[in-house]
């Protein structure tokens, strides 16, 4: 016992510098994503203090005090340090038209974002396994090709249009399911999760789809490699029925890189959820976006594309950290 | 005395008494517009207890003769004739349900490359467990515990910590040796081993067949051998069957191979071996280059590089004939 | 002699690729909208952004194929007018990416050192950050005329051309042919011109099908949200305009989306088309199960 323990133990102080190399090297991209929206920033027309007070005009003495806080009559490498250092502190600015710091309007809006893209990575990877799983059984069978034809389909689709066909059919026409917003009136906790649930259904489809044509043919030529491998003739050596061939012993192989694959797809998929929740009026951090570049909110705008960016590396941080986990090849090193 | 034609090498007895019993066994691989005739007419035998060994080149359909009749048929390949008369029951005639019962239950067959052939992901212990749960109904439990033993009987002292192992945190003969213990799990009647210490150096390579040995010897089962090195033939088997080019060009005991080889093919591969172990000032090889499969040669198909050949082995394809108390051979000089 | 050589290259091309039935299908629908894009103002009934062309809503007649929106304006000219939008706006962004992309990628894979770790650097931060909030970040800020809209497909484009080609000049620099030309004397603009980008054109080739795809999704993803140039009919805008009136008429959303769609399958059967043309992978039939 003592020393199943200790293994645990070891295991886990070894794979601490593995973390630890990943985490260095996510240090000069999130970096250069900083240094790159102070160039925006300072790219700019205009007058920068018109970019952070708005139109509205404001009192000389607010003026000033900003210039010097911002350091704006400094050099420009100066001001750059400033700017990292303000960073650093989690201080990303005040949003113009909302008041509140920028941090906290983000925080406040970000759950229906985080909740509609789990739902649409969740069910664009379930769909995109199975999917892919089905045509590696029979590759270069008709089925297979219906398959790789519907993933091409499925990858060009525009995500609004989509969408909009989406509701037109089910909203507008049949009038099964909601067309915008993610709650309409109703009454009780139950029928509240209900509301909830149908409102989801559509943008996850959306949202899900572009994933899963991705997923799909990954899946795909990662388990047809897999079942050309020589330990697949060794299952079958055994007697092993086809079901377990496939999904114990192929999937499991294949399935690892799809880990690491949807992980790089991240900002992609985040892309597609601000569009999303423009055409499904969702009220996560796209319509965020939106609005406030409409409003011309520019701190909350810059505040925003940095969470994001650095949210994108944070992510494929810890999907590198995950995937050395269950890749045992690794994870016993 | 005159050579009569023969119908196999085995013991006498009835189609019971021989576990295996191979009849004018072929088989063909089609690739794109390429048709490989990788079986082409085999006769083969292995009777209870016995050590059989299957010599030849690469190319000698040695390796395809025994996927056949273990049932693993390759992308593209279908058996266009013969018999696998397994224990009396013809394993081409029986449905897919049955031979998937066979294999690892009667027959199992230990793989050349241990490192390929160990799925990655699973630890070696579920890798044997699911075979002994599937054929022999045993829980969890009680799967693990018969594992544990079989792999301390294989030379693995730690075999309840080696149970969780991966592959690839084993060395080369400790997987081979847990390739054994799946092959063996459910004690199955007849053993094959495809080159299955080819890829290991040389110390371990004699430790591995000893263990087999002893294993099969010890279990009751038959076990055949396949390799090209006549070494290890020469170590283990009771009788053995010479392959070239899809089929059996010679058959017989090992004594009698050794001392009294009849087939020019056998003959040669002999002088080779030697010549390489007896440090001669030349190495003796076979002329020519080995036979294509897609497009075999008219009539015998060893003619071409055999230094006896007559004008009908350009011709005609010459039949088995016996030679001896269990000798048996497929070439014209003996006619 | 150089142009013949060409010729029998693009004929030897088409030989590989027309069997791909795909393929030819996605080329036949993508000279289908160029040349709708090229006679738009021939084809079209009406001229672009002419609103009252006809009462709002309007249902389908000869004078307007596809109804008309809320301000009267005919949908089957705005459709074809917008196609000139979408191809020329994808295709100029194209081209920059792949040069700017090219030029960095080369000097990148064939330098090496301290400029290879600067430019992956440098990709890597644009390949973090999500395109649509690039874009529309860029787009408010330098506003959104239909030059910026190529700009910024432009700037999020590159990275991946870049990748690719530096990526190809890695491998191909290693072969043997290079260094004969080197050692006979080449200098290092010539091997890179004339040695090792012919042999990275394939993949350039390829990619640059797949990157006007993606070209056409950012723009009209841009316009749908309203930061496209308002001056210019273009699908993504018509789509915004839309948004609305599914109930009034359909048609507004349904066509402009089934164009987009179209000519981003189009690029994509394309690319995938030409990538099976140049580096054909068909031949491992995998050992699946036995059927």
């Amino acid at each position: 016992m003592r020393l199943r323990e200790f293994r645990f133990a070891a295991l886990l102080t070894m794979r601490v510098p593995y973390a630890l190399n990943r985490l260095l090297q996510a240090i000069p991209i999130t970096l250069g994503i900083l240094i790159f929206s102070f160039i925006l920033i300072k790219l700019a027309p205009g007058d920068p203090i018109t970019m952070f007070v708005g139109d509205g005009g404001a009192s000389p003495e607010y003026v000033a005090e900003l210039t010097r806080r911002l350091g704006l009559d400094r050099p420009i490498h100066e001001q750059l340090t400033l700017y990292l250092w303000r960073l650093l502190q989690g201080d990303l600015g005040t949003s113009i038209h909302q008041g509140s710091s920028v941090l906290s309007v983000i925080m406040a809006r970000a759950q229906p974002t985080i909740v509609l893209m789990a739902c649409g990575i969740t069910s664009g990877v379930i769909a995109g396994v199975l999917l892919g799983v089905y045509a590696s059984a029979r590759p270069y069978s008709r089925r297979d090709n219906v398959i790789i034809v519907a993933s091409l389909v499925l990858y060009s689709l525009p995500g609004f249009w989509l969408g909009q066909m989406l509701i037109l059919v089910f909203s507008v026409k049949l009038g099964m399911l909601p067309a915008a917003g993610m709650s309409s009136f109703v009454v009780g906790a139950g029928a509240q999760w209900l509301d909830y649930a149908t409102h989801l259904v559509l943008p996850t489809i959306t949202l899900g789809a572009g994933l899963a044509a991705f997923v799909m043919r990954f899946v795909r030529t990662s388990m047809i490699e897999a079942l050309g491998q020589d330990y697949i003739l060794t299952a079958r050596s055994k007697g092993l029925s086809d079901l377990v061939i496939f999904y114990k012993h192929a999937l499991r192989n294949a399935l690892l890189p799809v880990v690491t694959y949807v992980g790089l797809r991240v900002g992609h998929i985040l892309s597609g959820a601000v569009v999303i929740e423009s055409v499904f009026g969702w009220p996560g951090l796209g319509r965020l976006l939106i609005d406030s570049l409409f409003a011309r909110d520019y701190p909350l705008i810059m505040g925003m594309f940095i969470v994001v960016s650095f949210s994108v590396v944070l992510v494929n941080l810890a999907v590198d950290i995950l995937y050395s986990y269950i890749d045992p090849r690794i994870r016993a090193q | 005395m005159m050579p009569t034609p023969t119908d196999g090498l085995a013991p006498q007895g009835t189609d019971e008494d021989v576990l295996l019993r191979v009849r004018r066994l072929a088989m063909h691989i089609v690739r794109g517009t390429e048709v490989v005739h990788a079986v082409d007419g085999v006769d083969l035998d292995v009777g209870r207890r016995q050590i059989v060994g299957l010599v030849g080149e690469s190319g000698s359909g040695k390796t395809m003769t025994c996927r056949t009749i273990m049932g693993l048929l390759p992308q593209g390949g279908t058996v266009s004739q013969g018999q696998i008369l397994f224990k009396g029951r013809d394993l081409l005639q029986l449905p897919k349900d049955e031979i998937r019962d066979i294999q690892g239950r009667e027959i199992g067959i230990i793989f050349q490359n241990p490192s390929s052939f160990l799925n990655p992901v699973m630890r070696i212990g579920e890798q044997i467990v699911e075979s002994v749960m599937l054929h022999q109904g045993k829980t969890r439990r009680e799967a693990k515990q018969h594992v544990i033993e079989a792999l301390l009987k294989l030379g693995l002292p730690r075999a309840k910590a080696v149970f969780d192992y991966y592959p690839h945190q084993l060395s080369g003969g400790m997987r081979q040796r847990v390739m054994i213990a799946m092959a063996m799990a459910c004690q199955p009647d007849l053993l094959i081993g495809d080159e299955c210490t080819t890829e290991l150096d040389v110390t371990t390579q004699l430790q591995i067949l000893e263990l087999l040995k002893e294993s099969v010897v010890a279990a009751g089962s038959s076990l055949l051998l396949i390799t090209h090195n006549l070494g290890v033939v020469a170590y283990m088997c009771d009788t053995v069957y010479v392959m070239y080019a899809g089929q059996v060009v010679e058959a017989a005991n090992v004594f009698d191979l050794f001392d009294d080889p009849k087939h020019p093919y056998t003959v040669g591969l002999l002088k080779s071996t030697l010549s390489i172990e007896g440090g001669n000032a030349e190495l003796v090889s076979i002329k020519g280059s080995v036979a294509d499969l897609t497009d075999p040669p008219a009539g015998c198909r060893f003619h071409p590089r055999c230094p006896r050949a007559m004008e009908q082995c350009k011709t005609t394809m010459p039949g088995t004939l016996t030679v001896g108390a269990q000798h048996t051979v497929s070439c014209f000089l003996y006619t | 002699m150089k142009d013949w050589h060409f010729l029998r290259q693009a004929h030897s091309l088409w030989e590989r690729f027309s069997p791909n039935r795909l393929g030819v299908f996605g080329l036949v629908i993508l000279l289908f909208y160029v040349l709708i894009a090229l006679f738009a103002n021939v084809l079209a009934i009406y001229p672009p952004l002419m609103t009252g062309s006809g009462p709002s809503f309007a249902g389908l007649s000869a004078a307007h194929p596809f109804g008309t929106d809320n301000l009267g304006r005919d949908i089957f000219s705005e459709t074809l007018y917008g196609a000139r939008a979408t191809l020329v706006v994808s295709f100029l962004a194209v081209v920059a990416s792949t040069v700017v992309g090219l030029g960095f990628g080369a000097i990148a894979g064939y330098f090496g050192g301290w400029v290879d770790e600067a430019l992956m650097r440098i990709t890597e931060v644009f390949l973090v950050i999500p395109a649509i909030f690039l874009a529309l970040v860029f787009v408010s800020i330098f506003g959104g005329s239909a030059w910026n809209v190529v700009g910024v497909i432009a700037l999020l484009s590159w990275p991946q051309m870049a990748r690719l080609v530096r990526a190809e000049f890695l491998v191909i620099k290693e072969q043997t042919y290079i260094d004969a030309a080197r050692t006979s004397g080449a200098g290092n603009l010539h091997v890179i011109f004339r040695e090792i980008l012919p042999n990275a054109i394939s993949t350039v080739i390829v990619n640059v099908s797949l990157t006007q795809a993606s070209a056409i999704l950012i723009e009209s993803s841009l316009s749908f949200l309203g930061f496209g140039d308002p001056a210019v009919v273009s699908w993504g805008l018509m789509l915004h305009n839309a948004q609305k009136y599914f109930n009034q008429n359909w048609l507004m959303a349904f066509i402009p989306g089934l164009s987009i769609f179209l000519t981003v399958l189009a690029l994509n059967l394309v690319g995938e088309g030409l990538a099976e043309a140049l580096n054909p992978r068909r031949n491992v039939r995998a050992a699946s199960l036995p059927r």
